[in-house]
């Protein structure tokens, strides 16, 4: 399990400044919702195809982040189909699809640091307030790094609480996940302090 | 040099260090003693994690209670699990996270990454997610970490006791290459044996301080 999706590469998409991506995603997300207009919509979508193009991605990691997209997308137009109409369900999905695949793309060819970067310069106001904008951004890469290990955390737990024959029991698992967590969250803590980093 | 004076260290409800007197000097120093002996406070001590409630630690006359910034820069710590060190998804953004804190321009920051993932031969993971590296290789990438700061001491807390014996080895050796003054708290008697000074710690105190084979020897006693 990872949820750092990015591919590395050297792609024009990939060279691109990451204030520039999300300000993209930001106004793409204005543009779909602004039309009702399928041939819009559909240009736009290819543009985004386009681009996916460009950034030459590993076909497998765009599919393997797609695909399931694609399933949700399908139910939501024959939902649509059925209850109301065919026009809407097509209208629904591509601003759907569209605005999916700018954040695939974005997450697909930009790094959690260039992200956090540009996160942190667009907290500074907040700065103004007492609140620190480097903390948040941490924050924000702290969970992409440690959902995956924390994921672990949760597996071994079950597999030693099955082993016990007390897997279906939610507290035994809860527990000592919470508890491990905790921990961790101290020394992670403390690991950041040792490195000297100052926030 | 770091010099420990008269220190005891308390957490709530209890004195885990006490009374300990030392000057380390050595290039190599191992820590060695049973579980719940004091060694990881005494590791912490020496890094400023951990604040005497009385005495003083100093290192190169830097108080580590009065100036806990300047000591984190002369020394780095490096802990058992690498998972709780690494912060950052990708190895590069971790290593440039690293150095956030020197504020270098980027050509600079560049220069220092290609240096430190050559010296470990971790080139070809630059841009690998860190969370799928082998245990090994996340460790290596902690030490890189700590030693972008160059620091003068390390200070190491059991750094291989959650490796297999090849990524052991791996680390070891890497350990083994830096010229920076080491301070190693293991429970691996191998790997204190090659050490040029061990200190032995019992219920909190300092039992027994010299060469290796003497310190080992009578550890292996008191386990008898």
């Amino acid at each position: 399990m990872n949820l750092s999706l990015y591919q590395p590469g050297t792609s024009p998409v990939h060279r691109l400044h990451a204030v520039w991506k999300l300000a993209g995603l930001f106004a793409a997300g204005i543009a779909v919702l602004l039309t009702e207009s399928p041939l819009l919509l559909a240009i736009g979508l290819a543009s985004v195809l386009a681009c996916f193009m460009l950034a030459r991605l590993p076909l497998g990691a765009v599919l393997r982040q797609a695909l399931p997209l694609f399933a949700v997308l399908a139910v939501f137009f024959a939902a649509h189909a059925i209850f109301t109409s065919p026009e809407l369900g097509t209208i629904l999905v591509l601003r759907f699809a569209t605005i999916i695949g700018c954040g695939l793309l974005l997450t697909l060819t930009t790094k959690v640091s260039d992200m956090m970067a540009v996160l942190e310069r667009a907290l500074r106001p907040l700065a103004l307030f007492g609140i620190n904008p480097a903390k948040i951004s941490l924050v924000f890469a702290l969970t992409i790094r440690f959902i995956p290990v924390l994921a672990d955390t949760w597996m071994s737990v079950r597999a030693a609480q099955q082993a016990r024959g007390l897997g279906g029991n939610p507290l035994a698992l809860l527990v000592p996940v919470t508890i491990q967590t905790l921990r961790r969250a101290d020394q992670i803590a403390e690991a950041i302090e040792a490195r000297g980093v100052e926030l | 040099m770091i010099s420990l004076e008269q220190v005891n260290a308390t957490v709530p409800g209890r004195t885990v260090l006490k009374d300990v007197t030392l000057t380390l000097r050595e290039r190599r120093i191992a820590v060695i003693g049973a579980n719940g002996s004091g060694k990881s406070t005494f590791a912490r001590l020496l890094n400023g994690l951990v604040r005497p409630s009385s005495g003083r630690v100093t290192v190169d006359g830097v108080d580590t209670a009065k100036d806990a910034k300047a000591v984190r820069r002369l020394v780095g710590f490096l802990f058992q699990d690498p998972d709780n060190q690494i912060v950052m998804p990708l190895v590069e953004e971790d290593l440039r996270f690293s150095l956030k804190a020197l504020k270098l321009d980027r050509p600079e920051e560049d220069a220092a990454i290609e240096r430190i993932l050559s010296r470990f031969a971790l080139g070809h993971l630059r841009e690998q997610p860190s969370h799928n590296l082998s245990g090994g290789e996340k460790q290596l990438l902690a030490l890189a970490n700590i030693l972008l700061r160059a620091p003068r001491y390390l200070v190491l807390d059991e750094p291989t006791t959650l490796l297999d014996l090849r990524n052991r080895r791996r680390v070891m050796e890497a350990i083994d290459a830096l010229p920076e003054t080491v301070i190693c708290v293991t429970h691996d008697l191998e790997i204190a044996a090659g050490y040029e000074r061990v200190l032995l710690l019992e219920d909190g105190r300092v039992l027994d301080d010299g060469p290796a084979e003497a310190v080992i020897a009578r550890y292996r006693s008191m386990a008898e």
